[in-house]
């Protein structure tokens, strides 16, 4: 705890590209290439590339709208180039697996920020038990049963 | 020749980044840690965390077995209402805010 009370540098921009490369590189590795490192997978899985490319789309759907050109055209143009390759390797992928439109931004902060105020006029107690709940922000729809695809974080 | 690696979960990598961005969240919010804590918060930076989390949440939700759908829900819900309760009046940031940082 030496660095307790202090300010700590923490840019989530560079937190934020540096997620989205692991998921392209993750990604590629998966349909068989070699990470910038030189190593391939001995079993690539391409539910695990699928994964990796919806999880890399939702950043980017996401996000996009803030980034500057210079960052979003390149990965947006990677992003891109992995999904048709995989398309190409996994033509039986479902249409509504593929990522979905670049939504707008300002539109979901408005929405979970509506939500939010609803919740608090609804709910002003805070002494309430808390009740796990499905995330709340747009976008998630009604909870639907887990495929198990992802499983939970180790040691919890 | 290419090295050869036995496995890479990316449901792993996921949850890391999930609760990579929730973290990142708690410290710009002023919240502790476990390396350490932080009393200036920053507005936006706790906000493209917050985004960057419940974009992954959002998406993937519907895949999560229901234990890790139900905590990460819960983990986004608290740090979303840390965010309203610490920045009340805080304004939705600019086109252009994620840049690279090199």
């Amino acid at each position: 705890m030496s660095q307790a009370n202090q300010s700590l540098p923490f840019s989530v921009s560079e937190l934020t590209l540096t997620i989205l490369e692991g998921f392209l590189t993750a990604a590629s590795m998966h349909m068989g290439e070699a990470s910038p490192e030189g190593v391939r997978l001995e079993k690539p899985e391409p539910m695990q590339a699928w994964l990796a490319l919806k999880s890399a789309g939702a950043l980017l759907d996401q996000l996009a709208p803030i980034m500057n050109a210079d960052l979003r055209v390149p990965l947006h143009a990677r992003l891109t180039y992995l999904f048709e390759t995989f398309e190409a390797k996994v033509p039986q992928t479902a249409s509504e697996n593929r990522t979905p439109p670049v939504s707008s931004l300002h539109g979901v902060v408005e929405e979970a920020w509506k939500e939010m105020q609803v919740s608090a006029q609804l709910d002003p107690a805070p002494s309430r038990a808390p009740v796990p709940q499905a995330p709340s922000l747009p976008g998630t729809g009604l909870p639907q049963r887990g495929s198990g695809l992802l499983f939970p974080p180790r040691g919890r | 020749m290419a090295q050869m690696q036995s496995e890479l979960h990316v449901g792993q990598l996921v949850a890391d980044a999930i609760n990579a961005f929730l973290s990142a969240a708690a410290l710009h919010l002023g919240m502790g840690s476990q390396e350490g804590e932080t009393r200036e918060g920053n507005a936006t930076e706790a906000w493209l965390a917050i985004m960057g989390a419940s974009a992954l949440v959002s998406e993937l939700s519907p895949h999560m077995a229901e234990p890790m759908r139900l905590y990460f829900g819960k983990a986004l819900d608290e740090v979303l209402q840390a965010f309203a309760a610490r920045y009340p009046d805080e304004v939705v940031p600019l086109p252009g805010l994620l840049s690279d940082p090199a």
